[in-house]
This record gives C-alpha cells, structure tokens and sequence, in this order.
C-alpha cells in the first residue's frame, strides 16, 4: 500500500515558540522530497511532526485522507520508518541484531520466518553481510549508518510497494564517498519501493542532483516549494540562505557556487 | 562469548537448584541429605521434627529462598534500570530507593519504641518500605516536568536524595544509643538473618509478580539500547514504558529491602556479568538475569553464614568483597576499562 501525505496549514509550537508556522504541501510515492534551510529554520521539527514525535498544534497531517493524530504510535511503526543522524548504542551489540530491532514492532516475542527473512535480504542490499556479527561499536561511521539504515528500511520492508520513510540529516557524519553511496541507494529504494520520503539535508548541490521535490524553509515559513525546475535558481538559494551565490552548468547539471 | 541463551537457562535452572540446595545443607549447623529428606517427608506427613530438622525447616530453607529471591529481585532491578537509563553505571538504588529504606529502618531502630509502634514481626520492614517509597516519590516530583521526565533530572536528583538520606543515616546513628547504631550499620549492610516463611512468601510473590509485569515490556526495553527517539520511531511508547518500569522497580526494590536491608552491588554487577556470558542477545534475558543474581547472593550469603561461624558477616560486605574484583576482572576482559 503506498501513501500519500499532505500538511494542511500545519503549525508547530514548543514552550510557546512558533516553530512551524502554516505548513502546506505534498507528498506522492516515489518522489524524494528533500527538505532545505538555514540552521534553525525548522527542517528538523517539520520531519518529526510527520515521524509523530512532536504534535500540531493548528492544522492537521494526513495519511491517505486519516489524520496523524489519529493513527496509533504502535501502528504507524509498521509503515512508517525514520532514520537520524547518528545512533549511538548503549550496550555493545552485533549487526544482525540491531537491524533484527527494525522488526520489533511487527512480532510479539520472537521473530517469525519473514522477520528473519526480510533481515536476511536487508544484510544483502546494505553489503552487511560479512559486518553480520560484528559489534557495532566496531565500524566505522559510514558501516553503522548503513547498519541504522539496513534498520530502518527492514522495519517497512514487508510492503512489496509502499511505505513513508523519513531522514533527518542522514548524511551528516558521512565523506563525501559514502554521502554519494548512500544516496544512490536511496534513490534504488525510493523508486523500487515507491516509498514516500522526505529527507533533511544540508547540502544543496546533492539534494538538488538526487531529490524530486523541494521544500525550503525560512523561519519556520514555508518559502518555496517545488520541483527542481522550479526551485533551481540562484535568487531563491540566495533568499533562503542570505547568500551570494551562482549557477554554474555543467552538460546538463548544475550547481551552486557559493 | 555469547552461548546461546536457551543453553543458559537450562544450565541456571540446574545450578540454581544445586545452589539452592548446596547452601541449606552449610552453616553453623550442617545438614546432612538424609536430614532434609527426613525434614520434609515429616513435614508431608506432619509430624514431630527433631532439632536439626527444625533448624532446616524453619530457619535454613527460607533464609536460602529469601537469598535466591532477593538476589533475583536486585538483578532484574539493575537490569531494567541500565536499559531505562541508557547507562551501564546505574543500579535499582539509583533513584533513592535504597538509602530511602535504610533511613526509615534507622528512623525505626532510634525512635520506634519512643512512637510507641507495636513491636511486630513486619514493624521494621513497613518502615523501611515506606522510606523507601518516600525517596522515590520525592524523586519523581522533582524530576517532573510538564514535557515528561528528563532522565538525567532523575539521576541527579536520585544522586542528590541518596547523599541526604546517607546524612540522615549517619545523624540518627549519631544521636543513638550503642546498640542502636550498631543494629543501624547491621541494617545498612543487608542481612538475611531475619528470614522466616511469612517474608520469603512475601518477596517471592513480589518476584513473581514482578516478572509477570515485565517481560512484555522487554522487547520494548531492547529497544532504549538506540536512543529515546529511535524507541519512539519504533512504536514505543516512551513516557508510559518509563513510568512502568520505574514503578515496577520501585516497588519490588522496596519490599526486598525492606526485609533484608541494603545490599549493594548485586544490581549493578550481575547485569554485566550476564551481558558477559550471553552476550547481547536478549532471549531469555530477564530471567537469566534473574537466576544469575539468585545464584549469586545465595552463595554470598552462604560466605557470610560460614566464613566466621558462627558469627555472622553482613551480607553487603560479602557481596562487595566478591563483587568488586569480579566486576573489575570482566571490564578488564571485556576491555572497556
């Protein structure tokens, strides 16, 4: 089942600080929407009203024509994924194990057949499969973000097509070898399981050569919204970030110079 | 390591019988295997015990059950909070629990026949427990706040009710007469001297209960391991999982306490020393865990009984005595330190 999502006039308050202020846009399965904006801005707060850790407080989300609010925590975790920055663990513990935890809101005591299954085809896709018994604490952090993202993908993986899977900076703590990776990969996901996701992310050229849709976020306004063609220009970059920046093509991309 | 942890329980439920037996058989008085089989067959069909069988019967057996209990009970307690907290170093005391009982035991020991308290068998156990609750009350509503509990606010303020308590302590011993700081020192140091069958019953239908309420939250404890927010993104409910669980200890912390007195370290070591031979896996972890720190202040508690008898060690002593150089070992094994 593949989902839709929409922000109707959504509005975010924490400790009485407007943090979001009349959030609206879409979402369509398959399509990366990538979040942009300055420090600050609100990109964080926007992904974890849709991942339902902080509610509205005017507005509403809605999940294929239900209400956020309305859909049960227990149950959301069964579509709907969220991978951040970094993840520290608190106890040692080996791969498999961990990305076995992105089944845990789908059996009671112990995984059935298809848990272990979907684990299995997750070592595969996220070449973990010789990292298996490895202890977290041992990889570098490029090898455990593929292990939180092995996590995260299992935890929907059960949905031949569908799923709504969030990233909140993914990208942070990673070279520019991995960023690259990570985002090719991403986008096999995203198209092959047209899953509706929305990822946070810093850098503009990467998001503007690997995203499908854009959101640029302006304290906590919604200042632009689009897809690229629409939101590719110096002028708007320029706005959101207060910057001097310039296009630059290259065959048939482009770039920012800043 | 990591052995599978079926083959660990198996293994614990065989030893701990063997524990279980081996210390009722050792003490001031040995009890030869003929005589427990005597004991409890005459007990089957009730009839008159001689002294040695009744030394067994109402003295041995339930000191060794409330051992094995107790033991289980401080392990589980560790177990829950580390996962809870995130935090290798914390044990079930952590949030005042422990110091709390004590002060009440001690506030019972200086000032109790002055109250006028009848002098019954549970006087001192339900002072104890209601200092104990105390504490943790008094902690839990200065670590609240609107948003939810910041788990740090309740380490700090658990840290700091802890130290005022230990004041308190050290003020009532200050101020009472000789035998009356020394019943405080005894008592502060754990003892299971005053077992009976009325609080074995007592703190193993706790343990029961206990271990009932926990093990469905297990999985979603499991889950603490990645952070809060990766708990949450899970289906997990964090502010009512943390709420329960805390509860659960408190509750069972308390009642073991309040029978037995403070016995430090089981909590924090027995949960590391299991992570030591499992592994990381989480089958069956509760009650291995569990087993392990039966096992353990059993077979501390038959130090105590045996290695100066017949006087008696506190069983705190014994169980630092053998905790902490254990506990030093596997870190150095283990290489975190």
């Amino acid at each position: 089942m593949s989902f839709d999502v929409q922000f109707h006039h959504v509005s975010v308050d924490i400790a009485k600080t407007r943090i979001l202020n009349d959030i609206s846009f879409s979402m369509k399965p398959g399509l990366l929407t990538m979040v942009l904006g300055a420090n600050g801005s609100g990109k964080s707060t926007l992904l974890k009203t849709l991942a339902k850790n902080i509610p509205v407080s005017s507005g509403e989300v809605m999940i294929n024509q239900s209400p956020l609010s309305k859909i049960q925590l227990s149950d959301f975790a069964k579509y709907r994924a969220v991978l951040t920055q970094q993840t520290t663990m608190s106890f040692q513990m080996k791969v498999e194990e961990i990305v076995l935890m992105g089944r845990y809101p789908h059996f009671n005591q112990v995984p059935n057949s298809i848990d272990l299954k979907l684990v299995e085809e997750a070592l595969k896709l996220f070449e973990l499969d010789e990292f298996r018994n490895r202890k977290y604490d041992t990889l570098s952090g490029g090898e455990q973000q593929r292990v939180q993202f092995a996590r995260v993908y299992v935890q929907i993986a059960h949905i031949t097509i569908g799923g709504i899977l969030l990233l909140d900076e993914p990208l942070t703590f990673l070279d520019v070898k991995h960023q690259v990776s990570f985002l090719h990969l991403l986008r096999k996901i995203v198209l092959g399981k047209q899953l509706t996701c929305l990822m946070v992310i810093h850098d503009i050229n990467l998001a503007m050569n690997y995203g499908d849709y854009f959101l640029f976020l302006k304290d906590g306004e919604l200042l632009a919204k689009g897809l690229k063609s629409e939101v590719q220009n110096a002028d708007l970059i320029n706005m959101v970030f207060e910057l001097n920046a310039t296009m630059i093509q290259h065959k048939d991309l482009n770039f920012f110079s800043f | 390591m990591g052995i599978n942890p079926r083959f660990i329980l198996f293994l614990f439920l065989l030893c701990s019988v063997f524990i279980i037996f081996f210390s009722a058989i050792f003490g001031a008085v040995s009890i030869d295997f003929s005589a427990m089989t005597n004991a409890l067959s005459k007990l089957v069909f009730k009839s008159e015990l001689n002294l040695t069988e009744r030394i067994f019967v109402e003295l041995r057996l339930p000191r060794v059950l409330l051992a094995f209990s107790t033991g289980a009970i401080l392990a589980l307690g560790g177990s829950i909070m580390q996962s809870l907290f995130r935090n290798p170093i914390v044990e079930p005391g952590l949030i005042g629990t422990s110091s709390g009982a004590a002060f009440g035991a001690a506030v019972f020991i200086v000032f109790g026949a002055s109250l006028n308290v009848q002098m019954t068998a549970f006087a001192l156990p339900v002072f104890a427990f209601l200092g104990a609750l105390l504490a943790s009350i008094l902690v839990f509503s200065f670590s609240y706040q609107k948003t939810g509990m910041n788990v740090l606010g309740i380490l700090l303020i658990g840290v700091a009710l802890n130290a005022l308590f230990i004041s308190g302590i050290g003020f009532l011993s200050y101020i009472s007469r000789d035998p009356q700081a020394r019943s405080i020192t005894f008592w502060s140091l754990g003892s299971l001297s005053g077992a009976n069958w009325q609080n074995t019953f007592v703190v193993w239908v706790t343990l029961a209960l206990s271990f009932a309420g926990l093990t469905p939250l297990n999985k979603q404890l499991q889950l603490f391991s990645l952070g809060e927010e990766n708990a949450l993104y899970l289906g997990v409910n964090v502010s009512q999982l943390r709420i329960k669980v805390m509860l659960i200890n408190v509750i069972m912390v308390s009642i073991a306490t309040a029978f037995v007195g403070v016995i430090s370290f089981v909590g924090l070591i027995i949960p590391h020393i299991y992570r030591f031979i499992a592994g990381s896996s989480t089958r069956f972890s509760l009650i291995n865990t569990a087993m392990l720190g039966g096992m353990f202040l059993c077979s501390a508690d038959l130090l105590a009984r045996v290695l100066f008898a017949p006087a008696e060690l506190p069983i705190g002593v014994v169980t630092s005595l053998v905790g902490v150089p254990v506990f030093i070992i596997l870190l150095k094994r283990t290489h975190v330190l």
